[in-house]
């Protein structure tokens, strides 16, 4: 029998680091899978003596405390062996590495197949030249396929743009061999053939091992070039890709190609630009612009001593007209030691910065901030979450700011949401706290949640009523909110989603599940079970409308997508030991962003794939908006965690 | 640390080191195409940026009638606006709230708009912060399609008042002021941002000299040097001066031209009592006395006034520490780099590329100042204030650098090294004072790093002796109690392990952990009732199938098996196919020798259950699902099964599985003779 062993002295390990291991394979992944040493140009030794000398040129500030020179190209030390700071977190990625475990191999398989998808993808970038000899290497002589761009009919158009879509049975005429191959990759490309910027990307969300060497994969996939006419074509699709073995050290190849998702965007008559960037002619005339706004976390990281706490770059921005002419003008927090920015919106369009005028120029850290009218006289004033504390400001109506009020809490903050939860004519503000102040080392960018799964060592949010004369008390226990309330929290938003008169609450928790507070009278109950809207991942941010036109308001909450998560935690050798429904969250954890369709009352419906809007990778603030004018509301999501060289990914 | 914070640990190290993390991901745009569907066409928008996006906010900023987009960025520009350009022509209408008895924002407000022929209305409700980290402008947008018209705008302001307001054309701009009933046109300027030229965005190159004032100087760990004698010298300052330990190389231009500057600056250096010690890094011999005297004798054809020497054992790499825990982006030590060391030999700042000698005076002279001081001379000269000044990192930092490197010898040696520094001096400082404290808070960290340090070297007695170190220090330390628990119970000194633990319940009654902690130490010292009385007041904490299942297994041990059952049937009570407990209570109702106690078919639908959750891959629960199909008849399926179970114990490599193996073709044998399994032992139990 298996002896129960007497296991009382607590051994959490086995529990909390195997749950690590979602979020650690798409580490591994995205990264070599040797064991996830250090990079290779650590490995690489540095050659020092004459040869490496290099040009110099002095810079006067070099070394300063103003703006760096940049031009000073520095040296290495001989002696200087990298340390390894990575040693402790090799038993964990050892999980999907195929070193160590034979069973991981569709991790290695994964990237063998990236690496020649992306070889492909030079060939597919000049389609005008694509032969049957090109594509020959990459494939199996009795590779065949169907078409890549199925026929479509015509779902959307806005006089613009034109979206056409494939049922899963256009199918159409099989493809064989490298000629066959050549002949479906140019009908693809055929919309901007004579075009250019032909880009393909995959993210391959499935590896399918199979008996003889062959493996299927599963792969989201967008194509798209510009046209002569400077219309960009999008084409996005998923594919099924088999693949055969390559012996010893040579690449797989493909052995066919089966779609069954099949969407391409196409200009209408008009064509034309959508969105053009503008910052710097709005913003550019400032010296924040050059000295500050050129610069990225990536930069500031380097040059700032570790404990004033540059991290991870997660700063909101408010748009509000806070001088009164009719014209939103925006305040932009910044990274510690760098002052937040006020920009007037000038009547051409620029933006003049007038933060230290506005006495808002702040040094700390600052995530959110709000800019509203708190005590009722025509003007905008500001709250502004700085590292644990929340700052109340009151404008004086010309944009000038004095301090009225400074609430600290124990929690690292993050967004705020304001609205008036006890109808009684001044808004409330809902802080949200992410982790405990304490718990994150200098410079770093995790704080260490537990549960993975649904973490509950985070730190608490705050309803914050407004009573008048500047005076903001903690009423969050009082008024039922103080349930769930030690996660991780990014983000909340008020609606009003039961049509009651009063303002619901939806708060959004990274490492966890969320909690929909519905508001009943100015007491909250904690409804979120009954509407089944707790979306277990990691959310991030979230976002109200009614984007089917039904007269309910709907809701989007934006996670983290993770390709690598997708193929790891549908594997079969994933968790061995775990139960379903653990294997099942982490499943989900991967899957992205959920869309919840109100139903009326307390229901919602998880209409998330089918409206086909979770790929939002790691996705941070998302949100409706028409951006067409078509009447109908879209989403734009921002996302990506954290870039350095190309990940291969799509 | 446990392997799940080291893990995080190591995670911060690799992000810290630039390592990329779902990084160059492109920017979703999501067109609602109708019929509850939407098209991915961030390409086509040209929104598909490679950058990592962080908030976002939107208004029309040019007044040309469509949605315009702020967002904030990683990388990239941290604020960015894309303008709106969409070729449609579609009708658009823009909305002000204004509230009078409710707020005066109107937040909360949900504004319909009646479309002409069309039965339901356009929602949108004035928000403040959504997305995330945001806020987007207060006036309300919405684009009318290719609408015939509006019928009617109906206001709920919040608290749930509805009142309709008329009069608004499509394509214009309205301010609704509470109670007028009348809509007020809005007219934008006449001069348009439509105007602002495209800017796509250039970042400046980044920069790898840089410059940091450490906010609290920190403690040099002992490192030394060999000079031009050939002698061993220890990096310290002079008598009341201060040391400034340069990184240099005969090849390094800007090394050089560094050093002539500082050489022209001699005497404003030396007025600042600044000694420079030049340690040269380049590829050394085997003789450290003759590369130092050969440099020395470089340095005199440059006439450089310092002092020259070459490093002698770790000094590189404990510089090199030094410099990754004050500097969050994580970057090799580049040459030339400078540490200004206090006349106290305390690391003041740390330059990474050259740096002027006006600088070095200056920073020089923060000697004895305060932190508000350090943090102004560290920050660039941009203006601002602080709500919150922030107060440095403690000497233990550089320690915990160390020790993520798994170097427990340096990591020893140095937090000695502080302590040798900390304890005198919290003797001699004003016990109100922050100084004090951080001393303070300094020495808990070190007697408790030592502490597990002990510990995990199996020195029992030095792991309690340094964590009653911290208990003295700060009596509220909790943690620490519990290992003083676990290491007392390492020597089997159960008495002491209660002490400990019942002071932990004495603060905290319920804490289940150190309920079942202090359970384990009862059954230890033989008194089961107490055990099982603590198990009951764990599980009103904290009813969860592990604490269950571990209840099991006491009964179990007490030769309790109906009590056993009831915590397995608890536990999956909870979880339904909570394998371990599924596993047990199947073998208990599979192989009992009493018919009584015996239920093959559930026992079978159990063990499957076990089984399934773990993906058939634990021999273990495959023996119980053998045993369990041969109690219920299926031979043919109960040797299938064991068959594979035994195929999985040659796989392992446990030697645990050479045992299961064996058993498990024993009973093999008797389901070939249609046989069932009983397993004995349990007779026994009650």
């Amino acid at each position: 029998m298996h002896r129960p062993r007497n296991c009382l002295v607590r051994s959490p390990v086995a529990v909390v680091g195997a749950t690590m291991t979602i979020l650690t394979c798409s580490l591994a992944a995205s990264c070599s899978l040797s064991g996830c040493s250090a990079d290779s140009k650590d490995a690489t030794p540095p050659t020092p003596g004459p040869a490496a000398a290099v040009p110099f040129e002095p810079k006067p500030g070099a070394g300063t405390s103003e703006a760096p020179a940049g031009a000073v190209e520095l040296g290495t030390i001989a002696g200087l062996k990298p340390r390894d700071f990575q040693a402790h977190i090799k038993d964990l990625t050892s999980k999907t590495d195929a070193a160590n475990d034979a069973t991981w191999d569709t991790e290695v398989f994964y990237d063998a197949t990236s690496g020649q998808l992306k070889l492909l993808g030079k060939v597919f970038a000049h389609p005008a030249e694509l032969t049957a000899e090109k594509v020959a290497p990459f494939i199996l002589d009795e590779f065949e396929c169907g078409a890549l761009r199925p026929d479509c009919d015509d779902a959307y158009g806005d006089g613009a743009l034109i979206v056409r879509r494939a049922g899963i049975e256009s199918i159409g005429e099989r493809r064989r061999g490298a000629p066959g191959f050549a002949a479906a990759l140019a009908d693809l490309t055929e919309p901007y053939r004579d075009g250019k910027d032909i880009r393909w990307f995959f993210k391959t969300i499935r590896v399918e091992p199979l008996e003889n060497g062959r493996v299927d994969t599963t792969a989201y996939f967008e194509a798209n070039g510009t046209t002569r006419q400077g219309f960009v074509v999008q084409q996005n699709a998923t594919w099924h890709l088999q693949w055969q073995r390559g012996a010893a050290d040579a690449p797989p190849k493909l052995a066919s190609i089966k779609v069954e998702r099949y969407e391409e965007i196409l200009p209408d008559k008009s064509g034309g630009r959508f969105f053009v960037e503008v910052t710097e002619s709005v913003m550019g005339g400032s010296d924040a612009w050059q000295r500050q706004l050129t610069f990225d976390d990536n930069h500031w990281t380097g040059q700032f001593e570790a404990s004033l706490g540059v991290q991870q770059a997660n700063h909101g921005i408010a748009v509000a007209d806070v001088n009164g002419d009719g014209l939103d003008d925006v305040y932009v927090p910044q990274p510690p030691g760098l002052p937040n920015l006020l920009f007037i919106h000038q009547i051409d369009g620029t933006a003049k910065e007038v933060a230290a005028e506005a006495g808002l120029n702040l040094l700390d850290v600052t995530r959110s901030v709000l800019l509203l009218d708190l005590d009722n006289d025509g003007d905008q004033d500001a709250i502004i979450a700085v590292s644990h504390s929340v700052v109340v400001f009151e404008n004086d109506g010309t944009a000038k700011f004095f301090q009225k009020a400074i609430i600290d809490t124990p929690s690292r903050l993050s967004s705020m949401a304001a609205a008036d939860y006890d109808n009684d004519g001044d808004v409330d503000v809902y802080v949200c706290g992410y982790d405990p102040i304490t718990m994150l080392g200098k410079g770093d960018v995790f704080s260490n949640p537990v549960p993975y799964e649904d973490a509950t060592n985070g730190a608490p949010n705050f309803m914050l009523r407004n009573d008048g004369d500047w005076a903001f008390n903690d009423v969050t226990e009082r008024i039922g909110l103080n349930v769930r309330n030690t996660k991780f929290t990014l983000t909340a938003g008020f609606e009003d989603y039961d049509n009651d008169g009063d303002q619901d609450l939806y708060v959004v928790n990274d490492f966890g599940r969320n909690v929909l507070f519905r508001n009943d009278g100015g007491t909250f109950v904690d409804i979120t079970r009954a509407a089944k809207v707790d979306d277990p991942g990691s959310g991030m941010s979230v976002s109200w409308g009614d984007y089917d036109r039904d007269g309910r308001m709907d809701l989007y909450v934006a996670n983290m997508f993770s390709s690598a998560g997708n193929r790891i935690a549908f594997r079969p050798n994933f968790k061995p030991g775990a139960d379903e429904e653990t294997v099942g969250t982490l499943q989900r954890h991967a899957r992205g962003n959920s869309l919840f369709r109100s139903l009326g009352g307390d229901e919602f419906d998880d209409v998330s794939v089918e409206a086909d809007v979770t790929m939002g990778r790691w996705a941070w603030a998302s949100k409706f908006m028409d951006l067409n004018n078509d009447g109908w509301e879209d989403i734009y999501v921002v996302n990506g965690f954290y870039s350095s060289e190309d990940t291969g990914d799509l | 640390m446990l392997l799940y914070d080291r893990a995080w640990t190591a995670l911060n190290q690799m992000l810290r080191a630039g390592r990329a993390f779902s990084g160059n991901e492109r920017s979703c745009a999501f067109l609602n195409t109708r019929g509850g569907r939407f098209a991915s066409l961030s390409a086509t928008w040209n929104l598909d940026f490679a950058d990592d996006g962080r908030g976002m906010a939107s208004c029309d900023w040019d007044f040309d009638g469509d949605l315009d987009i702020w967002t904030t960025n990683r990388t990239g520009p941290p604020v960015r606006l894309m303008r709106n350009d969409h070729p449609g022509r579609q009708g658009h209408l823009s909305l002000l709230l204004q509230g009078v008895r409710v707020n005066r924002d109107a937040i909360g407000g949900r504004v319909e708009v009646y479309l002409r022929d069309e039965a339901t209305p356009l929602l949108r409700t004035r928000h403040a912060g959504d997305g995330f980290l945001s806020q987007s402008s207060k006036w309300l947008h919405f684009g009318l399609g290719d609408a015939n018209g509006i019928d009617k705008i109906v206001v709920r302001w919040p608290g749930g008042e509805a009142e309709t307001f008329a009069g608004t054309n499509a394509n214009g701009r309205y301010l609704l002021v509470e109670g007028s009933g009348r809509a007020k046109q809005w007219q934008s300027p006449t001069i348009r941002a439509t105007e602002l030229a495209e800017a796509p965005f250039v970042p400046q190159k980044s920069t790898e000299v840089a410059r940091a004032v450490l906010l609290r100087p920190a403690l040099l760990p002992p490192i030394e040097y060999v000079d031009a004698e050939g002698a061993r010298r220890a990096v310290v300052p002079r008598d009341g001066r201060s040391l400034l330990v340069n990184l240099w190389a005969p090849w390094c231009k800007p090394c050089l031209t560094e050093l002539a500057a500082w050489r022209r600056s001699q005497a404003e250096l030396d007025a600042a009592r600044i000694d420079v010690l030049a340690i040269c890094v380049d590829e050394p011999s085997n003789n450290p006395a003759a590369d130092a005297a050969k440099h020395a004798k470089s340095a005199e054809v440059l006439k450089l006034p310092f002092a020259i020497g070459v490093p002698a054992d770790d000094l590189i790499d404990m510089l090199e520490v030094f410099q990754l825990t004050y500097y969050v982006r994580q970057s090799p030590l580049p040459i030339p780099s400078s540490f200004l060391i206090d006349p106290d030999g305390m690391v003041s700042a740390i330059y990474k590329g050259p740096i002027e000698p006006e600088q070095l005076v200056r920073d020089a002279w923060l000697y004895g100042a305060g932190t508000g001081e350090r943090v102004a001379a560290s920050i660039p000269s941009y203006g601002g204030r602080w709500i919150d000044e922030p107060k440095g990192m403690g000497l233990f930092a550089v320690a915990s650098k160390l020790l993520s490197s798994g170097d427990l010898e340096s990591t020893n040696r140095y937090v000695r090294h502080i302590l040798a520094y900390v304890e005198p001096k919290l003797t001699m400082v004003d016990q109100d004072s922050q100084e004090w404290r951080d001393l303070k808070s300094d020495a808990i960290k070190c007697y408790d790093l030592l502490g597990r340090m002990a510990f995990d070297a199996g020195k029992m007695h030095e792991a309690i002796a340094r964590f009653e170190q911290v208990l003295n220090a700060d009596p509220q330390a909790r943690a620490v109690r519990g290992e003083i628990v676990r290491a007392h119970l390492a020597l089997n000194q159960l008495e002491q392990a209660t002490r400990h633990v019942e002071a932990l319940l004495d603060a905290r009654r319920d804490d289940p952990d150190n309920l079942l902690t202090l359970a384990g130490i009862r059954l230890q010292m033989k008194q089961p009732a107490e055990a099982i009385a603590l198990f009951e007041e764990a599980l009103n904490v904290r009813d969860d199938v592990q604490t269950r299942y571990r209840f099991a297994a006491v009964y179990l041990s007490q030769s309790m098996l109906a009590k056993a059952v009831e915590q397995y049937r608890a536990a999956l009570k909870i979880q339904p196919s909570f394998p371990p407990a599924a596993n047990d209570l199947a073998w208990v109702l599979a192989t009992h020798p009493a018919d009584r106690v015996r239920n093959g078919k559930e026992a079978v639908a159990l063990a499957r259950a076990a089984c399934q959750a773990t993906g058939e891959k634990i021999p273990n629960y495959l023996n119980t699902l053998a045993v369990a199909l041969a109690e219920n008849g299926e031979f043919d399926e109960a040797i299938d099964v064991g068959r594979r179970a035994l195929v999985l114990t040659s796989t392992g490599g446990n030697d645990k599985n050479g045992e299961l193996a064996e058993l498990i073709r024993t009973r093999l044998e008797l389901f070939e003779q249609r046989k069932p399994f009983r397993d004995e032992s349990l007779s026994k139990l009650q």
